[in-house]
């Protein structure tokens, strides 16, 4: 059984969850992925009706590889580099509009 | 069918318990001394349903002629169908994410950047610019005239 840490409960959960250790050499590598799920269920029952339904979807993200080796315990995290640039560009296109927006209003002053 | 219906909707809490850590992290690939584990993103979502509802339907004999309808009143009682219906569907995507490389000198993690993505938001931060830097233009020479 996989170590799980909860943290959301309800229909979303959100786990980090610690996958199968991958032998390479004198390496175990453990990787670690954040599991979203969310389900919903329902069952509707009437005169002479039966009828059921369900939906959901999985997301797993990976979050970092355990390196345990003799040389010691070494937590490696996994960045997405993509959203970290396509935030900084949503940070700069805020850093744009507010210095047009000041410059606008010095020239009206 | 009752059955039918708690199977269907077991499976669903099941779908959540069987969420699998390895479909993120590949198959280890070894050349040359140096092994590459794959890691991806993973989403999948799904949907299903089934109903069962009775229905009186008569399966009977339409008449034309008086003889007929005695003929018809005399036959032996209708069936009934009951109407059962049920579909689903899902869909997968898959994105790489990174890869973890492990070598004789150690194991590093080399994130993968998805330049098509990144092309798109920076097309999408020029058009921003210049649409705003044109306006704030306008409103100062425009006050100005």
């Amino acid at each position: 059984m996989n170590k799980q840490r909860v943290e959301r409960q309800g229909p979303l959960v959100t786990k980090i969850v610690e996958g199968e250790p991958i032998r390479v050499g004198a390496r175990e590598l453990v990787p670690l992925v954040r599991v979203t799920t969310y389900a919903r269920r329902r069952a509707h029952v009437g005169s002479g009706r039966l009828s059921g339904q369900g939906w959901g979807f999985v997301h797993l993200r990976p979050v970092a590889i355990v390196e345990r080796s003799v040389a010691g315990k070494r937590r490696l995290p996994i960045r997405d580099k993509t959203a970290q640039m396509i935030s900084g560009f949503v940070l700069a296109a805020i850093i744009i509009l507010l210095l047009l927006a000041l410059a606008a209003r010095m020239v009206r002053k | 069918m009752e059955t039918e219906v708690q199977k269907l909707l077991d499976s669903i809490a099941d779908l959540r318990e069987k969420a699998s850590v390895n479909a993120a992290f590949g198959e280890p690939v070894t050349i040359e001394g140096r092994t590459v584990i794959p890691v991806a993103k993973v989403a999948y979502g799904f949907g299903m349903g089934v109903g069962h509802s009775r229905a009186d339907v008569e399966l009977g004999v339409e008449a034309d002629a008086e003889a007929d309808v005695e003929k018809a009143a005399s036959e032996e009682p209708v069936d009934k169908a009951d109407a059962v219906g049920g579909g689903g569907g899902g869909g997968v995507q898959t994105r790489p994410f990174a890869i973890v490389e492990v070598t004789s000198e150690g194991t590093r993690v080399e994130p993968i950047v998805d330049e098509q993505k990144l092309a798109l938001a920076g097309s999408l931060l020029i058009g921003w610019s210049v649409f705003w830097l044109a306006r704030t233009l306008v409103k100062i020479f425009g006050r100005q005239e």
